[in-house]
């Protein structure tokens, strides 16, 4: 499969997502899952204290320093649960 | 002193930008090119927000000729117009040129790339209609702008009316300090009345009954302070925003009302902060229906207490053999919660909303309406509807007839607090394909007050979050900044959370 071909498919994998709402409802289940283990909180606090020690903040330089990090605290039972519930709605949807 | 005011006024038609402006944002503006900004912004924005929640629903949009446009054509249509043109990432952030029709992807760096080999400046986020200069790498803001973008998401773009009249407001007033305007003062303890203080604190700090009273909502009221509890309250209001006094105010006159029209909060024992709590909410939910009964007409009191702090729980009970269920729904103004007792060593204030909101078998056997058998029942409780300010009681104190206790376990509680899993499947708005517009159950904690010490010795205090996100600990009349981290270890008594826009 060419480079061309994954982008490809991968489009049409982000169309299916969005357009049958399932997108919508794997993001709102993710944010929630993150609120109830604690990471918005931490994130939050991880950010106050990255501006309060930044001289100049800017959203740039500021999510140069957070992203990284707050993909990494991400606790694995939920990356998981997400996987596999994006795993299952492929597995009906993209033709083998 | 008349023209600087009117000024504002007229500016007040504008809604303040959330980011301050910059130097390229500043030129563009005042250039030959501005007009077309302003209407391109407006036709990107159009589109950012084509699918976004207006008063929990999805906007309703229509073909020429009259007839609905079907929810996934116009996910699929923004989905093709929020898509990176280099490398077709469309889930993620991606801009759309200021300057041209470009639209570039955050993550792979296209944006950034595009405004280098162009020179254009700036991106319009397609998730949210803000505008990114990649000059600055931050967002920025304008006035004007601000105003197309909150217009095309529905916002309510006029200012709050006051309830006084235009007039006597430019007449009369003068912009307050920005000391005045945090509203930050502490209150004197007159004798164990840090309980009334506490509860106050977080009535002055609150956005809702904060506009109400400096709104001039209890201004006709013509009874004096010495009879009517809100007429205290509202020179509370006055006197915090209105001067730059800090020291200690001492709430004289609203504990003598107090007392007169409750007996039992005279005396030098310490009171219960939330009984104080629901009887001030009452004294300000009677006041305001009283100057403006058209509030109380039908069912649903839309008075400042009930609208602010208004929900409604609903309880099931359903039969055991055939599943049957009855519903009855009742008014609540806050939820008092057991503290869950589990296994694990940390409770959190989920743990405790899982045990009030779980399923609970009713001992007595009874005939079931429905299947005629005799069978056991069980009970649920759910949340029907969801008040813009959620209050929690931790039941903390128990009194028995001997004696009273004082539960002192502490209690996790989030900063941001999702409501969704304890409400009523039905409370979720569900779009045409049936899925739950969610952000609507989202909270953020901002205020908790504490009780420190034994139940008949102990001493309350509060810790609120101010607008800029300072969370400041009032102690009678000492105020102090304090961390995140404080508050989250703090042993909270009563939970105040403000429900988040998405």
């Amino acid at each position: 499969m060419t480079n061309s071909d994954v982008q490809h498919l991968k489009q049409q994998i982000q169309d299916v997502l969005v357009e049958s709402g399932k997108y919508d409802e794997l993001s709102n289940f993710l944010r929630s899952k993150l609120y109830q283990v604690g990471w918005t909180d931490e994130i939050n606090r991880l950010t106050q204290s990255i501006v309060t020690n930044e001289a100049k903040p800017t959203f740039s330089n500021v999510i140069e320093r957070i992203e990284p990090k707050a993909m990494d605290i991400v606790p694995e039972h939920i990356k998981t649960e997400i996987l596999a519930k994006i795993e299952e709605f492929l597995k009906d949807v993209v033709p083998k | 002193m008349t023209s600087t005011v009117k000024k504002t006024l007229e500016e007040a038609k504008f809604s303040p930008p959330v980011f301050d402006s910059c130097p390229h944002l500043k030129q563009i503006l005042t250039s030959n090119a501005k007009d077309t900004v302003y209407r391109n912004y407006g036709l990107a924005v159009n589109v950012a927000l084509a699918l976004k929640l207006r008063n929990g629903n999805i906007p309703l949009y229509k073909t020429s000729d009259g007839s609905k446009v079907e929810y996934k054509k116009l996910a699929r249509l923004r989905n093709k117009a929020v898509r990176c043109r280099e490398c077709l990432e469309s889930l993620s952030c991606t801009y759309f040129c200021l300057q041209c029709s470009h639209v570039g992807c955050w993550k792979n760096g296209h944006a950034s790339a595009h405004t280098k080999s162009t020179g254009h400046v700036f991106g319009i986020d397609s998730q949210t209609g803000y505008i990114f200069c990649f000059r600055c790498g931050d967002y920025v803001g304008d006035q004007r702008l601000e105003f197309i973008r909150q217009s095309k998401q529905g916002e309510r773009t006029e200012p709050i009316m006051n309830n006084l009249g235009t007039e006597t407001i430019i007449d009369g007033s003068r912009p307050p300090s920005l000391k005045a305007s945090t509203g930050l003062r502490g209150f004197i303890n007159m004798g164990a009345t840090c309980f009334m203080s506490s509860i106050v604190q977080t009535i002055v700090h609150n956005p809702f009954v904060r506009d109400y009273f400096l709104s001039g909502y209890h201004a006709k009221c013509t009874k004096k302070m010495d009879t009517c509890i809100t007429c205290c309250i509202d020179e509370i209001f006055k006197v915090f925003y209105g001067t730059d006094e800090t020291k200690g105010y001492g709430p004289t006159a609203l504990l003598t009302a107090a007392w007169r029209v409750k007996n039992s909060l005279a005396g030098y024992s310490e009171q219960d902060a939330h009984e104080f709590w629901q009887f001030l909410l009452d004294e300000i939910h009677k006041s305001d229906t009283e100057l403006h009964p058209e509030l109380d007409d039908t069912s649903t009191c839309r008075c400042i207490t009930h609208k602010t702090f208004a929900g409604q729980l609903q309880s099931t009970v359903t039969c055991e053999k055939c599943l049957h269920s009855k519903n009855t729904v009742d008014p609540m103004l806050d939820l008092s919660l057991e503290i869950a007792k589990i296994s694990k060593d940390k409770v959190t204030l989920n743990d405790c909303l899982d045990l009030f909101t779980s399923k609970e078998k009713l001992d007595s056997m009874t005939i079931c309406s429905h299947c005629k058998k005799e069978t056991t029942r069980t009970k649920q409780l759910l949340v029907r509807k969801l008040p813009p300010i959620l209050a929690f009681q931790l039941k903390r104190f128990e009194h028995s007839a001997s004696s009273s206790t004082k539960i002192e376990t502490h209690v996790g509680f989030p900063l941001f607090l999702d409501m969704e899993p304890y409400t009523v499947s039905e409370t979720l708005n569900s779009n045409e394909q049936g899925r739950a517009s969610w952000g609507l159950m989202t909270y953020q904690l901002f205020a908790i007050v504490i009780h420190i010490g034994s139940v008949n010795t102990g001493h309350y205090i509060c810790i609120i979050k101010n607008r800029d996100g300072n969370w400041f600990k009032f102690d009678d009349s000492r105020i102090t900044l304090v961390s995140q981290d404080y508050v989250s270890k703090s042993n909270a008594y009563l939970l105040y959370y403000i429900l988040c826009q998405a």
